[in-house]
């Protein structure tokens, strides 16, 4: 408890989960994780709950015990913020398939798949009357539907006839990196 | 700048049920002497983590919740002391939209239903409401063909739009935004942000809006307020805040934000030690004091009070003269997102 920086540890390991705050409930399960020094730590989400004050010790937090623990860390989130500030790398997810994977500087900087790009540029990052935000056509597929092709194809600003037959497959676009993409394949930059 | 909403050392502290102890005049003071001024046509938002009052704060102004102690003035009426009849009036002028759309609509009501209620409520019915309904539907583009479905048969965006219809139906002219795309994906958060920002030049709306995410505040305000545990600690408008901060609480949130952009892993953090503390007895002095980096002796002590900093900025901290809080988003430009 004292590597998960819980104040009174002795003391507080005789508390319940209410008696606990969000941040503090959420060291304890790192604390229980760790406790067998795991090669990798597997974190879903890990604070999504909390306010970014507590997020930000949160994640300090585990790229502490990463450090010193020689660990390897796997954490799903749907919050890019939090992508951006721990990831070395990024697989992104759509629909149930892993449309890319970069370097996290790469995927910021240079996202190659339509759905990466939209979703940079929906993201808020201006102030008020610097622009407007890009959206993204339509909605989530119902995944008990089949699509046919390519996952991204029916809301795809960019798509060709063969994403609408063909699934792509996910192909090398430089080191380290790799996209499932047609666009790709037709026109590789 | 005509005044819309004035709200003047306005407190909400809500009693606790006495105990086994019975110990009287425990209270946990969720707002505690707020006073602030919303312009006409102005966007402003609210920021502060859970335990802020940033909410409590919001419905005090249609009274949803009356207030403790202090002043809410809407449109130079003081609504504690209007009529049971001028408060719904009053209310008439103000729209909310909430959180979580899939539990703010009433799930056993079609859009259309939901979305013709205030019409009805004011007396509005016939055609006259129709066309309301339809040139609502239209501002919120909302497709014709959902309004006879029912909540749960819809997307979380539309469901948002629909709440958007439904609170500006009457045309209000000031619309409170709780937390307005907190519960919503990134890119269906752009759509709303984007249909918020026309609206509000459309129907020359004035804006309160209540959130947690700094990068949505940004992007939609003109001035700022921060939060911290019930009181109002800085003021100013938006790019200035972000630009320079000037209380060590909001140069924590700035810097705990994550900015979405991996470049900026390395920039200054302010953190702040431990949790929030209690509501019920908040520290004596200021409230971030246990907390803060930058605490001294008199911070435990002394309340700072929120003074005039600058043209149009107030802070309440006892060294924010001295104080030099590196800005986070000097470097923290849009990321270019090259073009194919």
């Amino acid at each position: 408890m004292g590597q998960v920086r819980i104040p009174d540890a002795a003391e507080r390991a005789l508390s319940y989960p209410h008696e606990l705050s969000g941040g503090m409930r959420q060291r304890v399960m790192t604390g229980m994780m760790i406790s067998r020094s795991p090669d990798l730590l597997i974190a879903d989400e890990p604070t999504t709950a909390l306010d970014v004050t507590i997020q930000a010790q949160v994640l300090e937090l585990l790229l502490d015990l990463r450090r010193r623990n020689q660990m390897s860390l796997l954490i799903i989130t749907h919050n890019l913020g939090v992508v951006a500030e721990i990831a070395d790398r990024v697989a992104v997810m759509y629909a149930g398939s892993i449309v890319e994977q970069a370097d996290v500087f790469d995927l910021y900087e240079r996202p190659l798949h339509p759905y990466t790009r939209l979703l940079m540029r929906a993201l808020p990052r201006l102030a008020k009357g610097e622009g407007r935000l890009e959206t993204i056509p339509g909605n989530v597929p119902n995944l008990v539907d089949t699509i046919t092709g390519c996952v991204f194809h029916p809301r795809c600003p960019q798509r060709l006839p063969v994403c609408a037959v063909t699934v792509p497959r996910a192909r090398p676009a430089g080191p380290a990196r790799q996209v499932a993409c047609h666009l790709l394949e037709a026109d590789p930059t | 700048m005509t005044a819309l909403l004035t709200l003047e050392a306005v407190k909400k502290y809500f009693p606790l049920r006495p105990g086994l102890l019975r110990r009287a005049n425990r209270y946990i003071r969720a707002v505690d002497g707020v006073s602030l001024t919303v312009a006409q046509g102005e966007a402003f938002g609210l920021v502060g983590e859970s335990g802020s009052g940033k909410t409590t704060l919001a419905r005090l102004i249609p009274r949803l919740t009356p207030a403790t102690d202090g002043k809410v003035v809407y449109a130079g009426q003081d609504l504690a002391r209007a009529s049971g009849r001028e408060v719904t009036r009053l209310r008439r002028q103000m729209g909310i939209v909430f959180q979580d759309p899939a539990s703010s609509l009433n799930p056993r009501a079609t859009l259309r239903k939901s979305i013709l209620r205030p019409l009805e409520l004011d007396g509005i019915r016939g055609s006259e409401a129709r066309e309301r309904l339809d040139a609502t539907v239209a501002l919120v583009n909302l497709g014709a063909e959902v309004l006879d479905r029912y909540p749960h048969q819809l997307s979380g965006g539309q469901q948002q739009r629909a709440s958007i219809a439904r609170a500006i139906v009457l045309r209000p002219q000031l619309l409170i935004l709780d937390e307005p795309t907190s519960a919503l994906d990134v890119s269906v958060q752009a759509q709303i942000l984007n249909l918020l920002q026309d609206l509000q030049g459309e129907i020359g709306l004035t804006y309160l809006i209540i959130t947690h995410n700094l990068a949505v505040v940004r992007y939609m305000s003109d001035r700022i307020g921060v939060m911290y545990l019930g009181k109002l600690v800085e003021l100013a408008p938006a790019a200035q805040l972000h630009a320079r901060p000037l209380h060590p609480y909001t140069a924590a949130l700035l810097s705990a934000s994550p900015p979405a952009n991996p470049r900026l892993r390395d920039r200054k953090r302010y953190p702040l030690a431990g949790d929030p503390p209690s509501l019920i007895a908040p520290p004596p002095g200021c409230r971030l004091h246990p907390r803060c980096p930058a605490a001294v002796d008199r911070c435990s002590r002394e309340e700072p009070q929120l003074v005039l900093s600058g043209p149009g900025r107030q802070v309440a901290c006892h060294r924010w003269e001295e104080l030099t809080l590196t800005a986070v988003s000097r470097e923290d430009r849009p990321l270019r997102v090259h073009e194919r």
